[in-house]
């Protein structure tokens, strides 16, 4: 049987992926047409060359050539690649050849975004880096490092929030306390670049040729993303709506805008405005979610499923080519990438937290289920609730992830039925709020009142068996979601008291999440009022 | 003893308290949702955000998400594009592992193939630029139209699907349609049958990876459930997959034949992608599906820009062509003077545009105006006499509308019906072309929103000044 279902698993597989594969095609016209017609060869085997020259090079003479090893040299072969595309681009494109001042001009520019960029990320590493090591959070290093940015920029976006609630968000106000973040904690900063740029990369023995291509295709996408953010203004719909056009609203106010959803992502996005008074620095800041994106999936892959460093690579370059993330990097400049980047810091310490709790309930049972500090304040748990919470700021979608973890906590404590309990009772206030509205599906579903009901039932006798099960792990539950729930509540309620205020103080679920903007008035009632007053005006003026 | 007992009542005390507060709020939220409802219209979020999900009967409409976030054929273009890769590799990886539990493998085969079979029926094909509904699909017509290197391999399939699922169609059109009592418990017992498989899946898994593999299924279930498929609020769920697909294919210590032969197909379907994407990756996604897309890497404005030929005022000329520098330079004048906004993006270059825009996307808003006020001139005086003094229009809002009653596509219409030779509204600037001569040996193009738009001049965008 076992034999049989084998043969039956290939069988099926080459059926599957075979089909999946030619009717994604079927429906993706694009590729076809863009083989035909594709006009850059030369530029595609550039691209390939290099990557297959410095994966063979490395698999064949890495003994040789580890002094080279050195984010600093691998710098240089990166901006003649960005001048040679930036100049094929230029000639095929205007169909004028490109000068040399021109190629110059352009890297001029694009070494200047990158350093802004790389200004404010450096900031937020410095300080988030003293953070986490205040609050005693111990991360392997790829993870401190991803952690340390993420609790960086929630930092410093919230210091923004409070000068620009002050209306005082000027570059003489920001820009100190960039600086300063720096200069508090300078020498990790110090450290950090020294490990970047000058001192000599250890790569695992298990790098092949395999990674080493991966990640030279990935750094020719790295730096072909933020050359094509070098442009006057976003190109996208939602960037020139919404994401982008709020950084310049705030860079106008000089602090924070009325309404609108929470903007976090928007926030940080600004600073390219409000420090450098560019806008190319506004949609880096956006791109640079992406770049970010990538050392966490990085760090989840080496820190937390061990994989292999060649898969690792290759997971990267296979995300960072997904075409609707590659849209962001360059076109539609959101804050989904930022977003995402926050979520995966949160994975991170996620799994950080379940190693560091073991430990502790190894060394005493009774931890967790006694009222201290110390318990109430785990600084992995804590840490994981602020970065919900800010990352509910940039997007109200990470209750997706905070419902998760959520469940990932029950479940750590009562495997499958702490998981199926939690689930349930997460479903059960979905659908009490109604938050499946908010996509206009509700009203499709006729039975979806009773049925949340019939969750909370199950959720509550799932967790009256738990309770039963083991009250010291119920209780150890409770207040691992509580703790969380707190900080997430916490760290989300800037934004709701911004709104609150913005709409006049009024308690409503829609403004609480959405604030009430500047926008001028058109509303029918508004319009027949106005109408009216004015007929009103002109029947007077004629009567008399 | 007894001070444990009392430290627990107390805790229990203290945690009822917060309970019964909690489902205060939570009863409070859900009432002011139900309010919010209200107010809202529920056209225009069924125009806006439902069209990624389509319009099928409800309970098709869940069951295909995961093959209409890879096929995109409800809403198209790069930025719904995840590639392939997840529909490929993750159900071949999860079946693999039943292998000492083949029958939990036949069951999961069974279903995915009910689903797959279901996706296609209810799906579309791609037949001559646009998409058809595979059960509208005519194969005697579709022989000339279908000829390409990928449909030729599978037209048997959608062949055969197209002639069997007519009945099923029927069915879920009658039992479900537009609203049902059932998909809602179907789709929960259906949550509840994965965790069981997954649990049997994982058994051998480190609890890491279980947990893993957890977060990303209930991450996937709650965007199933709330999202009407837009796919970038599932980004999370995308970017562990791919470390979960990548990380199950890599090679292993003890690897069978079976392992070994779907690492192969694993990686041959990850290299393809990454063939494909980059190729795709190096053209230009902003122009549309035809040649041009391939041969240029930026846009040319752009270029220009970096280059330092042109200066932003000349890129923007170069984007938005027929008089919008001019157009704005006038608007930014007034910045009392209000804006009706439907769709564009050109806000983002009005100064103060957070307190001088009133955006109405979806023309909701207008519509009930228009209803009101029955007389277009009127409709213009009562806009006026609130301050608008602009109006910004998209000229292609009506193609957001993928609705089958053609909701928006009817409002925009009466919306153009109103500015059409209306004596109170001067047309600004347009990138529209329009053939002015009634000599069609001698076309004389003009910038123009009424009247034929020359071909490759359809244009985007119109501004119109209400006039005193």
């Amino acid at each position: 049987m076992k034999k049989i279902y084998q043969y039956l698993v290939i069988a099926f597989s080459i059926f599957w992926v075979s089909f999946i594969f030619l009717d994604y095609l079927q429906k993706h016209p694009e590729y076809a047409i863009n083989f035909q017609n594709f006009q850059f060869w030369d530029l595609y085997t550039i691209i390939l060359a290099q990557a297959a020259i410095g994966g063979l090079l490395y698999q064949f003479l890495k003994d040789k050539l580890s002094n080279l090893f050195r984010g600093g040299i691998l710098i240089l072969p990166g901006i003649v690649l960005v001048c040679i595309t930036f100049a094929i681009a230029l000639n095929r494109g205007t169909e004028t050849s490109a000068k040399m001042g021109e190629v110059f001009f352009n890297l001029g520019n694009y070494l200047k975004t990158a350093i802004q960029v790389f200004f404010v990320i450096i900031s937020a590493y410095s300080i988030g880096n003293l953070a986490i090591n205040k609050l005693n959070i111990n991360l392997k290093s790829a993870s401190n490092t991803v952690v340390s940015i993420a609790t960086g920029i929630m930092i410093i976006v919230m210091l923004a929030f409070l000068i620009g609630a002050l209306k005082i968000l000027y570059w003489f106000t920001l820009g100190p306390i960039l600086l300063a973040c720096i200069a508090i904690n300078y020498k990790s900063v110090l450290h950090f670049l020294k490990g970047v740029c000058i001192d000599k990369i250890k790569p695992s023995k298990k790098l092949n040729f395999l990674g080493v291509a991966s990640l030279l295709l990935l750094l020719f996408l790295i730096q072909y993303n933020l050359l094509q953010n070098i442009s006057p203004f976003p190109k996208g719909w939602d960037s020139l709506s919404l994401y982008v056009k709020l950084p310049t609203v705030i860079n106008d106010h000089h602090g924070l805008v009325r309404g609108y959803q929470p903007y976090n992502w928007s926030l940080l996005m600004s600073f390219g405005m409000v420090l450098f008074n560019s806008m190319e620095s506004v949609l880096a800041l956006s791109y640079v979610g992406g770049v970010l994106c990538l050392l966490g999936l990085y760090a989840i892959g080496k820190d937390v499923l061990k994989m292999d460093i060649n898969y690792i690579y290759l997971s990267l370059l296979s995300f960072y080519l997904i075409p609707s993330v590659a849209f962001q990097s360059f076109q539609e400049q959101k804050v989904d990438l930022g977003l995402l980047f926050i979520v995966l810091s949160i994975v991170l310490l996620l799994f950080s937290w379940i190693k560091d709790r073991k430990q502790r309930l190894e060394e005493n049972e009774l931890a967790y289920t006694t009222f201290n500090i110390r318990t109430l304040a785990n600084p992995y748990l804590v840490l994981m609730g602020l970065l919900t919470g800010f990352a509910f700021g940039i997007k109200l979608t990470t209750l997706f992830t905070y419902f998760s973890v959520i469940c990932i906590l029950w479940f750590i404590e009562f495997g499958y039925i702490g998981f199926l309990g939690s689930s349930m009772l997460c479903c059960f206030a979905i659908l009490l709020v109604k938050l499946d509205d908010m996509s206009g599906m509700r009203s499709y579903h006729l039975t979806a009142n009773s049925l949340q009901w019939v969750l909370l039932l199950i959720g509550l006798i799932s967790f009256g068996y738990l309770l039963m099960k083991s009250k010291k792990g119920f209780i150890r539950s409770i207040f691992f979601s509580l703790v969380y729930s707190l900080f997430f509540v916490f760290m989300a309620s800037p934004w709701i008291t911004k709104n609150f205020i913005d709409s006049d103080m009024t308690i409503s679920f829609r403004y609480l999440l959405n604030g009430k903007t500047n926008e001028p008035p058109a509303g029918l009632n508004y319009m027949k009022k106005k109408y009216n007053h004015y007929l009103n005006q002109q029947k007077r003026g004629n009567e008399k | 003893m007894k001070s444990k007992f009392s430290f627990l009542s107390f805790c229990i005390k203290r945690l009822s308290l917060i309970l019964i507060l909690l489902f205060n709020c939570i009863v409070l939220f859900a009432q002011e949702a139900e309010k919010a409802k209200e107010i809202e219209g529920a056209d225009a979020v069924r125009e806006e955000i439902q069209r990624y999900m389509g319009y099928e009967p409800v309970m098709p409409r869940y069951l295909t998400l995961p093959y209409d976030a890879t096929t995109n054929t409800n809403v198209h273009g790069p930025f719904v594009d995840i590639g392939y890769l997840f529909l490929a590799l993750i159900p071949v990886i999860f079946l693999f592992g039943f292998r000492k539990k083949p029958l939990f493998g036949i069951v999961s085969m069974v279903l995915l193939l009910a689903m797959l079979y279901i996706s296609i029926g209810s799906g579309k094909i791609f037949t001559e630029n646009q998409f058809l509904n595979t059960t509208a699909f005519n194969a005697e017509k579709a022989e000339a139209a279908l000829n390409t290197f990928p449909t030729n391999f599978i037209k048997p399939v959608y062949s055969w699907v197209n002639s069997s699922y007519g009945g099923i169609a029927q069915f879920f059109k009658k039992q479900s349609g537009n609203e049902d009592g059932f998909t809602y418990p179907f789709l929960f017992l259906f949550f509840i049958l994965l965790l069981f498989l997954i649990r049997q899946r994982t058994l051998e898994h480190n609890s890491t990876r279980r947990i893993f593999v957890l977060f990303i299924t209930f991450f996937t279930f709650m965007w199933m459930l709330l999202t009407a498929g837009i796919i970038w609020y599932g980004y999370p769920m995308i970017a562990l997959s791919i470390l979960l697909i990548l990380s199950s294919i890599e090679p292993k210590k003890e690897e069978e034949v079976t392992q070994k032969v779907i690492r192969g197909i694993g990686l041959l379907a990850v290299f393809g992608f990454v063939v494909l994407s980059l190729n795709y990756r190096l053209s230009n996604y902003m122009t549309k599906h035809n040649e041009v897309m391939a041969s240029q890497l930026f846009d040319i404005g752009e270029l220009k820009y970096q280059s330092g030929r042109q200066n932003k005022k000349q890129v923007l000329d170069g984007f938005f062509q027929g008089g919008i520098n001019e157009a704005l330079e006038k608007i930014n004048q007034n910045d009392k003077d209000l804006i009706y906004r439907v769709g564009t993006v050109l806000p983002f270059f009005v100064e103060k545009n957070d307190s001088r825009v009133f955006m109405d996307n979806q023309l909701q808003n207008f519509e009930r105006l228009r209803v009101h006020y029955n007389d277009k001139n009127t409709l213009i005086e009562v806009l006026k006499v609130a301050g608008y003094k602009y109006i910004f229009v998209d000229l292609l809002t009506y193609s957001v509308d993928k609705t089958p009653e053609k909701t928006l596509e009817n409002k925009y219409r009466e919306f153009m019906r109103v500015l059409y030779q209306n004596p109170k509204v001067a047309l600004m600037a347009t990138n529209r072309r329009i053939n002015k001569s009634t000599d069609p040996q001698k076309p004389q193009p003009e910038y123009g929103v009424f009247g034929a738009p020359l071909p490759g001049f359809h244009g985007n965008y119109a501004i119109f000044e209400i006039l005193d």
